[in-house]
């Protein structure tokens, strides 16, 4: 059989009929696949959905190599139309990573909440005048717990208004002490001896 | 005291104000704490002490009038109380007048600036007077 595909009318007939079955059976498949690429409105799937696409295409297009060892050639759609292809496209911010993320936390059993308050110590201990301390907090403990945290689904203003809280007490705790433990002891020392 | 435990003291005291100020300036408050700052919290806290003194003065002469206590304790008392009041009025003068001199470094010398702001500023030649007429 010859590789490229034309309807001759020198052809015989019993041929050609198979070849415009075979063809009317491809454009149904292709059809199909364009109804499975298009996008419902669910949420968390847009990743899964994009490689849903890419698996049919690349199904399609093997199907297209099969089809042209037997002597047929077929146009399958590519990937870029397949992003034609598509109407819509799910922009929900809640993706399959931050449900895996969550379903290993409920899992292994720790407690969110517990979680943001260890955060919450080991940002206090990050900024400490101690060097070593400062130093492992902030490097190791709090690149640790900001991956732990957004598997645990919080989101990057919610960490950002966690640090500003602690941020705040830290400021204040300073000043009280600075009046408190420096200067009111200084003064005693002074006047009392 | 003896002076080791006073030097002894005094590096204490150091050493908490430097770690405090360097959580501080981690903490983003860089220039925040400059020697007037830390100066008139010094003073903030002085006239704390001497409330506190002035309170307890008070509370021993009740003591003394009012109530059936050792006359001659209570009058040691407010003896060394009063020696304190003395101190603490000092130390806090004392602070005042560090807050004057850093006031006066950051101003300048007060006589070239008042010559220059006359300068700047020409008084009016005419003076107008008003009356109920």
């Amino acid at each position: 059989m010859s590789t490229d595909f034309s309807l001759n009318s020198g052809m015989a007939r019993d041929k050609l009929y198979g070849l415009s079955k075979l063809k009317q059976q491809n454009q149904q498949q292709v059809q199909e696949q364009q109804q499975q690429n298009q996008v419902m409105q669910q949420p968390a799937t847009s990743t899964i959905q994009w490689t849903q696409a890419a698996q049919a295409v690349e199904q399609v297009g093997n199907q297209n190599v099969q089809n042209q060892a037997r002597g047929l050639e077929i146009q399958a759609p590519n990937l870029e139309d397949v992003a034609m292809l598509t109407s819509t496209v799910s922009t929900k911010e809640e993706s399959i990573a931050h449900m895996v993320g969550q379903k290993i936390i409920s899992h292994l059993g720790i407690n969110v909440g517990a979680l943001k308050e260890k955060f919450k110590e080991y940002y206090r201990q990050s900024k400490s005048h101690n060097l070593l301390l400062e130093r492992f907090m902030a490097n190791v403990k709090m690149s640790g717990l900001n991956a732990m945290l957004t598997l645990a689904g919080l989101s990057a203003d919610e960490i950002e208004h966690t640090k500003a809280e602690v941020r705040e007490e830290a400021l204040k705790e300073i000043d009280s002490k600075l009046q408190q433990d420096w200067a009111y002891a200084k003064a005693m020392i002074e006047i009392v001896g | 005291m003896s002076k080791k435990r006073k030097k002894a003291q005094d590096l204490i005291i150091t050493e908490v104000k430097n770690q405090l100020l360097l959580q501080a300036e981690r903490w983003g408050r860089k220039d925040y704490y400059t020697p007037l700052k830390l100066e008139e919290i010094e003073l903030e806290q002085c006239n704390k002490i001497v409330g506190e003194f002035l309170a307890e003065k008070s509370n021993l002469e009740y003591e003394l009038h009012m109530l059936e206590s050792d006359k001659k304790d209570v009058l040691a008392k407010m003896e060394r109380l009063q020696i304190y009041l003395a101190k603490s009025a000092r130390v806090a003068k004392k602070h005042e007048n560090n807050i004057g001199k850093i006031i006066q470094q950051k101003i300048g010398d007060r006589e070239k600036i008042n010559a220059a702001v006359n300068k700047v500023d020409k008084k009016s030649a005419i003076s107008v007077l008003i009356s109920d007429n």
